[in-house]
């Protein structure tokens, strides 16, 4: 039965995109009803596939395949590989999914174009699960590019208006960067190998078939798209803006699914990334620098739904510095329980704007009584997210951080102290925004519906709780042969220091305001605006892009202006010449059209006689 | 040997009557010459013991078509334009020139080529009409579907419009 | 004399002739009559070369020339027809006042 049966999987949505574009338009309960049964079997499913996983073992993937075209050089396939990591990527991205489609009946639902929402959501889920289940690189792309283009069309969602609109562009066009990379190093190690075929590839890579250095290269290419998609230092600058999508789209793309391809891609491709030690130490390096990175500038956002963002950069920046030092499973596991609290917490932050309609955390405050659910919800999310014991995230993360500190004690410097930011900011957030008294868009604030607080109570459920599954989580990702890394209490006990610290701190600034947060910010004048300006890096861009690349488009363009329309203009006014004068020869005569048919009979024949035909 | 005889002077018959028809410049006259050429064919026909198809010949070519075409004559005929100008003086090099070049190649072809063995077949007007209504019978109606059509359309195109 | 060659030169010589006639004349029906000297050339053409079918198909080479002869008839018809249309909507039969078959 599996993983054939999988193949329903992403061909739901991927059918609910269809009908809801083609058929329930007009009727937007009904469109959105299409796409949840469409989820929830999919849900269903990946359920099944991943309990059949944990039952019958994960050691070697199971692979359906068909065959897609075939050329002389290259034969490409589409089909379904069910291993552990594609099983549990299925369960994180349909759960996610479905509680992102059942809380946006409540959020969207004075939305008039309710069914285009739900058929891109459709489409996004089945590109993305495509995605997973991936067997080959050919495969990989056309579903990481249709995840990129539904996210681009989700983040511009509400098109009329300019932000969005410029925010999906700018999410397109900077993971196009990434992109870039990866092409090339597809196209490197596909024509070296002469197959799309992760297995073939694989052994071919274990054969030792390729130098480390190549195979370094291929990585670190393959990288590039990675950090495009996962928003890694210095391609992050996309993820913030794409905030003015819908919030639950926040929650689904960039938070919980599809930032995670990049961290999913390297994990499905660590054959190739572990086989060269330069490579893994880019991806750690990277991994770290964004986890810091991201954390500081989230301390000083004004924005709930940006300090997430950041967040997220951060927590991405953790799973790749997982991966870089090697812990594939810590980093997949960092990946698993982050979509809950992440989700959860994007959610949560939905149910707030959606009480408040603003998304400026200084305008709220004192929303514990009004919206107990959304509090004690979010609070749940933002401990998991701060590596409490025991919330989900304490496991994953402390996983990380023993990890690295056995691999290269300066990043594990930089994650510890990405740890404390993560706690404190979250502690910022919480206080700002539901403690104390009650300003501007508080008044009115009123408790969401109950579509939107089941999936928020589903998913802090999850948060809690999904820590505990971390040793069963390593023994099927690792295949068994590995024996699971207990948890070290010790270790853990000394970790657990770090994210109190920064609660302590967080709640010393803006509940007890001593000191004074608006004091510090006057006497840490130049790091606070730095931090503020998010390092200027968006800046810089643009005055790259002003200063260099647009004045050399300006002289691209003159060349194919000038130049490249020339010669095609040139073209057609030669053929417009010739037809001008050759229409003289059509003298409108019939013997003239009758002296050249017999002409030419008569020269044919000749010719015919000439060369002996007859 | 009387048949050539016979075969030479219809030779000079057909093809005088043939240079008539295309360069008397009298339309009149022209017509005359293609009956001239058209009766000297169905002597050709004749020597060739296709009796059959001398007499359509006759009667429909000599009888019918060049009848026609004098009732076209003078149905266009107008004044004040001689019939006299009866060839394009600057379509006459070309013409003659394809004309001529044309027999020269075929008849170039025609003398490489060795005389075959050409007894005359005897087809009788009865083998002809079984032929026509057994073998080609289909055609044959087609053919008639085709008169019928030809005359609808050349009703039809030679009427009056009325306004 | 009486080969098969003889009349095969007689009526490419016809057919030369309508040939020229056809290009060279400029009134209309006079170009009709040449268009009948080649058709005719064709159908002399036919009842000489059946002669060296093989025994009992050379009808074949007469009954062509019967839808010839038919076939011309009515094409003869129509061009006529189209000739007095031609001089109806014109006030001419000469091909060489008649160019509107162009751009």
């Amino acid at each position: 039965m599996f993983p054939g049966i999988l193949a329903l999987v992403p061909a739901l949505p991927f059918l609910a995109f269809v009908v809801i574009g083609l058929v329930t338009r007009p009727w937007r309960w009904l469109s959105a009803g299409v796409a949840i049964a469409a989820i929830s079997v999919a849900f269903l499913l990946s359920l099944g596939a991943l309990s059949f996983l944990l039952t019958a073992g994960a050691e070697t993937p199971r692979v359906v395949e068909l065959t897609w075209l075939t050329t002389s050089t290259l034969n490409a396939h589409i089909g379904l590989r069910l291993d552990a990591l594609s099983g549990i990527m299925l369960v994180v991205v349909t759960t996610v999914a479905l509680m992102v489609q059942i809380y946006s009946l409540g959020y969207m639902s004075e939305e008039p174009s309710l069914s285009r929402y739900y058929a891109y959501l459709s489409l996004f889920c089945a590109s993305m699960l495509g995605l997973v289940l991936a067997t080959n690189f050919l495969q990989l792309y056309v579903c990481w590019e249709l995840v990129g283009v539904c996210s681009y069309l989700l983040i511009g969602f509400w098109y009329d208006r300019h932000a969005p609109a410029f925010a999906a562009k700018k999410a397109f066009v900077t993971t196009r960067f990434g992109d870039l990379g990866f092409l090339i190093g597809l196209i490197m190690i596909c024509t070296a190998a002469g197959s799309f075929d992760f297995v073939e590839i694989q052994a071919k890579v274990a054969a030792g078939t390729w130098t480390a250095g190549w195979l370094g290269t291929v990585a670190v290419l393959l990288f590039c798209g990675a950090a495009g998609k996962s928003a890694q230092v210095p391609l992050h600058v996309w993820l913030p803006d794409a905030m003015e999508g819908p919030t639950p789209v926040s929650a689904l793309i960039h938070a919980a699914t599809m930032v995670a391809a990049g961290v999913y891609m390297v994990a499905r491709l660590f054959f190739l990334f572990s086989a060269s030690p330069d490579a893994m130490q880019v991806v750690a390096v990277i991994g770290g620098v964004t986890a810091i990175f991201a954390a500081l500038i989230a301390l000083v956002q004004d924005d709930i739904k940006r300090v997430l963002a950041y967040s997220t950069i951060s927590q991405l920046g953790y799973m790749m510095l997982a991966l870089g030092v090697g812990g594939m499973a810590a980093g997949m596991f960092h990946l698993f329980t982050h979509a809950f609290f992440k989700a959860l917490l994007f959610l949560g932050a939905g149910s707030v704007i959606h009480a408040t309609h603003t998304n400026n955390m200084w305008e709220m405050g004192g929303l514990r009584k009004k919206m107990p659910w959304t509090f004690w919800t979010f609070v749940a999310g933002s401990l998991a997210l701060a590596g409490v014991a025991p919330f989900a995230g304490f496991f994953s993360k402390d996983a990380i951080l023993h990890l690295v500190m056995g691999k290269n004690l300066f990043l594990f410097a930089l994650a510890v102290l990405g740890s404390l930011c993560t706690a404190f900011y979250m502690t910022r957030v919480i206080c700002v925004t539901f403690l104390g008294e009650a300003r501007a868009a508080s008044g009115h604030a009123h408790e969401s519906p109950w579509v939107m607080r089941v999936p928020l109570v589903i998913l802090a459920v999850l948060s809690v709780v999904a820590g505990f599954w971390h040793a069963g989580f390593e023994r099927l990702v690792q295949g068994g042969e590995a024996e699971a890394e207990g948890l070290n209490l010790g270790f853990a006990a000394v970790t657990q220091m770090v994210p109190l610290a920064g609660i302590l701190a967080g709640v010393m600034l803006y509940v007890l305001k001593s000191p004074d947060p608006d004091a510090l910010a006057v006497r840490f004048a130049p790091l606070y605006t730095l931090l503020k300006r998010r390092f200027y890096v968006d800046e810089l861009y643009d005055w790259i892009i002003d200063r260099i690349v647009l004045r050399c488009s300006a002289g691209l363009a003159w060349f194919d202006r000038h130049v490249v329309d020339g010669a095609v203009n040139g073209v057609a006014w030669l053929t417009q010449q010739t037809g001008t004068q050759l229409r003289y020869v059509q003298t409108g005569r019939v013997q003239h059209y009758a002296l050249a048919v017999f002409g030419g009979a008569a020269i044919l024949l000749a010719i015919a006689h000439v060369a002996g035909a007859f | 040997m009387p048949a050539d005889i016979a075969f030479a002077m219809l030779g000079v018959m057909t093809i005088g009557g043939a240079l008539v028809a295309v360069g008397a410049g009298n339309l009149y006259r022209a017509v005359l010459g293609l009956m001239l050429c058209l009766v000297g064919m169905a002597g050709l026909f004749l020597l060739q013991r296709a009796d059959f198809l001398a007499v359509a010949q006759v009667l429909i070519y000599v009888g019918g078509v060049a009848v026609l075409i004098v009732f076209a004559v003078i149905l266009t005929e107008r004044e004040g334009e001689p019939l006299a100008a009866a060839v394009n003086p600057r379509m006459v090099p070309a013409a003659l020139i394809l004309g001529a070049g044309l027999t020269a190649v075929l008849v170039s072809v025609l003398w490489r080529s060795t005389p075959a063995e050409s007894p005359v077949a005897d087809v009788t007007a009865r083998t002809l009409a079984e032929a026509l209504l057994n073998r080609y019978l289909v055609p044959f109606e087609a053919v008639s579907l085709l008169l019928l059509a030809a005359l609808v359309g050349a009703l039809l195109i030679a009427k009056e419009k009325e306004s | 004399m009486m080969d098969v060659r003889s009349f095969a030169v007689i009526a490419t010589v016809v057919f030369g002739i309508g040939v020229y006639g056809a290009l060279a004349r400029r009134h209309a029906i006079a170009v009709i009559i040449a268009i009948e000297l080649m058709l005719n050339a064709a159908v002399l053409n036919f009842v000489s070369f059946s002669r060296l079918a093989a025994p009992g198909s050379a009808v074949s080479g007469q009954v062509f020339a019967v839808f010839i002869i038919t076939v011309a008839a009515a094409e003869a018809i129509v061009a006529l027809a189209l000739v007095l249309a031609l001089h109806r909507a014109l006030k001419t039969a000469r091909l060489d006042r008649f160019n509107m078959l162009k751009w």
